[in-house]
């Protein structure tokens, strides 16, 4: 208990110490419950969700009994900006919706264009540019997964690539490259999950809390995105010895056999594909433009922008639009939800104050050394753990910090945010449960009976990891002094 | 929970990858290769003497206008064998790129039915040259015909691929003739596959015996057009036609050989998994009697 009545000392709050360190150990055991997530077999929605009520429950029953008058969680009615109040129950404001709706805009528009083929359209017609020479092979493969991260998501984009490359490496009879191909797939999807702003979560997360735009993202993401693939794949060749085909009946036959792919095989009607391609266009653009849409129409969010056309692709499938509600995936949607009431309840337990603290020591170091120690600090953490409960934590902690806010309270330009960012997106590659595409990764590396352990996995990959760690806290030092 | 019979479902990435592995798979096709079938020296065995060997040469140069003259054409005839061994050695010596033969051989004491004969049996299944059967038998022949090999029908359950088939159906054919490339699916196999797919609850069964059914039509018949386009490229100027349907094999066959004029019909004969001759040749060499096979 002496630790605890320390703790309230520390943080100089109203908060009972006890109580702040009892929600740290909470925060602990729900952090060490989705890194052994597979163990408990439980999905990431139920095991936060349940985190998520009992936080409710015991900080509602404390508060009773420790300061009645002064419930740690503020119940009561909401006031609107136009003065009007409406009760709501305080787990619904606890939650960000902008962060919900882009997530589930996005993934239900994604799920519907994707019908359209144009995706594995794109796949298969590089694949036949690429002629079936394996280094050509990988760099297109390579440059197709960090536009798939980035565009969709990174789950989806190793789904879409792995699976192809298994059955176009199975063709050209070269299964002995499958496994430096997923492998590099796989590393590469959190490298492509750099780009924009919704091509992660934790990049939406931190993004929203930072106030940094979808523009000025890419504008400072796309450099580094470029310099981290192409060194990616040249590591990737140099450690799994992919080598150009060396004769000409070699590149004629592997020319062949991949000429006979069809692209239009997977692409189910002509007009939905090209009006997909439209939408994915203008989804992009008003995406990039949302800030600067007219008639209060901004106000509206990017969460707005991603149901808008969300809304319009499903128009397509206007008969069966109960198929794609089912393909969402309300797990993690769940599990978003769940997590932003335990970080409120957290908040409210001063427990984020305690962890602020800390942080805020590491960020007074000499500028370099407090990014560069922010940076392996996130990718560590999110290596062995899920990058998104730390993103939402470390971005509601930068939010208050005067380091990275300053003294007008909003600073989006802060090298601290990209830290957070490139630390919990890199940090994904150090080990196979670093992120939910390595996991993918090394489904289908099972998937096709290929020799690959945990151990194995962090050997070659961690090598490639902190490659692109040390590129990322050169790049965000560099930035840090020409922006 | 995991008791026998227990199947658990799949997590929605495995279901994702699934899915497009298998979208991809669609979109991959085999292509067809065209390549030049040379008979450079062909054996002609009969049970009869010289002379009847060098009539049925006469015949079968007609028949096989492409390879006609420019094929060295020799006789084995009944006095150069007396057992199976006999000829197989005979065949070992000589090396021929094609054997030419009847059902029934060395066996006129008899009134075949439903039989190849001991010699045409142990030759399909121990030499891996081709094997041309004359219509009819060895005791009850019937006539080659007047004309040369016009129409070709590529016989089998699996088109797929099968560049070697196509391309002696081919090398058979008169360039002015007509190729079918026939596949029949079983339709008796794939009902009893639905059968035990209605008791699988996890499966839709009118979805899954509409799209099964749709695959195995589309591999074959992609693999027709391909075949189609390959030898118009390859300059070979036959007419080529696919059919490419469900149906009782043997009878669907017969069908088909008395609807279209066939002279010839050319199938596989080994399976890489059994000893004796594979199914579907059999059933037909010993069936469909009335027409030259070309046994591979």
């Amino acid at each position: 208990m002496g630790i605890f009545f320390a703790l309230s000392e520390f943080a100089g709050h109203e908060v009972p110490g006890w109580v702040t360190g009892f929600y740290l150990l909470v925060l602990l055991a729900m952090v060490l419950c989705l890194a052994f997530e597979e163990k408990i077999h439980a999905k990431k929605s139920l095991i936060v969700g349940t985190f998520a009520g009992f936080c409710l429950v015991t900080e509602t029953v404390i508060g009773y009994f420790t300061d009645r008058a002064h419930p740690m969680l503020p119940f009561g009615s909401i006031t609107l900006p136009n003065g009007h109040e409406i009760a709501l129950p305080i787990y619904v404001p606890a939650i960000d919706w902008s962060v919900i709706t882009i997530i589930l805009g996005a993934s239900l528009f994604v799920e519907v264009t994707s019908r359209s083929g144009i995706f594995t359209w794109l796949a298969i017609k590089l694949t036949k540019q690429s002629k079936g020479d394996p280094w050509r092979l990988l760099i297109f493969y390579g440059a197709l997964t960090v536009i798939f991260s980035a565009v969709l998501n990174n789950v989806t984009a190793m789904i879409i690539v792995g699976s192809l490359t298994t059955v176009s490496l199975g063709k050209l009879e070269r299964r002995d490259l499958l496994l430096g191909f997923l492998i590099t797939e796989g590393l590469l999807t959190n490298v492509g999950g750099l780009l924009t702003l919704i091509s992660s979560v934790p990049n939406i997360i931190v993004g929203q809390a930072a106030g940094i735009g979808f523009v000025p993202f890419f504008l400072t993401s796309a450099p580094f995105v470029f310099v981290a693939t192409l060194v990616t794949l040249f590591q990737a060749r140099l450690t799994f010895g992919v080598k150009s085909l060396a004769t000409d009946e070699e590149r004629k036959i592997a020319a062949e056999l991949v000429a006979s792919f069809d692209e239009k095989e997977s692409v189910p009607s002509v007009r939905f594909f090209w009006c997909s391609v439209l939408l994915l266009l203008g989804f992009i653009v008003c995406l990039a433009g949302q800030s600067a849409l007219p008639w209060d129409l901004d106000e509206l969010g990017m969460g707005f922008v991603a149901l808008f056309f969300a809304g319009l692709a499903l128009w397509f499938y206007k008969n069966e639009v109960d198929t794609f509600y089912k393909a969402v995936d309300w797990d993690l949607l769940g599990f978003f939800a769940s997590l932003f009431v335990v970080i409120y309840v957290m908040e409210q337990a001063e427990v984020l104050g305690i962890i602020g603290e800390g942080i805020g020591a590491m960020l007074s170091l000499p500028g370099p050394a407090a990014q560069a120690s922010l940076l392996v600090s996130a990718a560590a953490a999110s290596s062995v753990t899920d990058n998104i409960p730390l993103a939402a934590v470390l971005a509601k902690i930068l939010a208050v910090n005067p380091l990275v806010v300053g003294p007008e309270g909003s600073n989006p330009g802060s090298p601290f945010w990209w830290c957070v960012i490139y630390g919990a997106n890199l940090g994904g590659n150090i080990t196979p449960i670093g992120s939910a595409s390595t996991v993918v990764a090394m489904t289908i590396i099972h998937k096709n009976s290929l020799p690959l352990t945990f151990i194995g996995f962090v050997k070659v990959a961690s090598a490639f990891a902190i490659v692109q760690i040390v590129l990322a806290i050169g790049y965000v030092w560099i930035t840090s002094l020409v922006l | 929970m995991n008791e026998p019979g227990y199947h658990p479902s799949p997590s929605r990435s495995d279901e994702a990858i699934d899915e497009f592995e298998s979208i991809f798979k669609r979109a991959e096709r085999t292509p067809y290769r065209f390549a030049d079938i040379p008979f450079k020296s062909i054996a002609v065995v009969t049970d009869g003497d010289q002379s009847a060997a060098d009539a049925l040469t006469a015949n079968l140069k007609r028949f096989l206008p492409h390879t006609g003259d420019s094929a060295e054409w020799q006789s084995v005839t009944g006095d150069e064998f007396h057992n199976v061994n006999d000829l197989l050695r005979v065949m070992n010596e000589r090396r021929p790129d094609l054997i030419v033969t009847s059902r029934c051989l060395a066996e006129s004491s008899l009134v075949p039915q439903h039989t190849l004969g001991v010699y045409v049996d142990v030759m399909t299944q121990t030499l891996s040259t081709p094997l041309l059967l004359l219509p009819g038998s060895a005791p009850q022949p019937h006539p080659l015909g007047d004309t040369a090999c016009r129409g070709v029908m590529v016989v089998t359950d699996n088109l797929a691929g099968d560049d070697r088939l196509v391309n002696h159906a081919v090398s058979c054919c008169d360039p002015r003739g007509t190729l079918w490339l026939c596949h029949i699916e079983d339709d008796l196999l794939f009902r009893r596959y639905l059968d035990a797919i209605r008791r699988i609850p996890q499966i839709n069964t009118e979805q899954a015996q509409e799209l099964i059914a749709e695959q195995l039509v589309a591999i074959p018949t992609h693999y027709a057009e391909s075949c189609i386009q390959g030898l118009k490229e390859a300059g070979v100027e036959l007419t080529v036609e696919q059919i490419v349907e469900f149906g009782h094999r043997v009878a669907r066959y017969r069908d088909l050989v008395s609807r279209y004029a066939v002279d010839l019909l050319v199938t596989n004969t080994k399976d890489k998994d059994q000893l004796a001759m594979h199914g579907i040749a059999y059933a037909l060499s010993v069936e469909l009697t009335e027409v030259a096979q070309l046994l591979l």
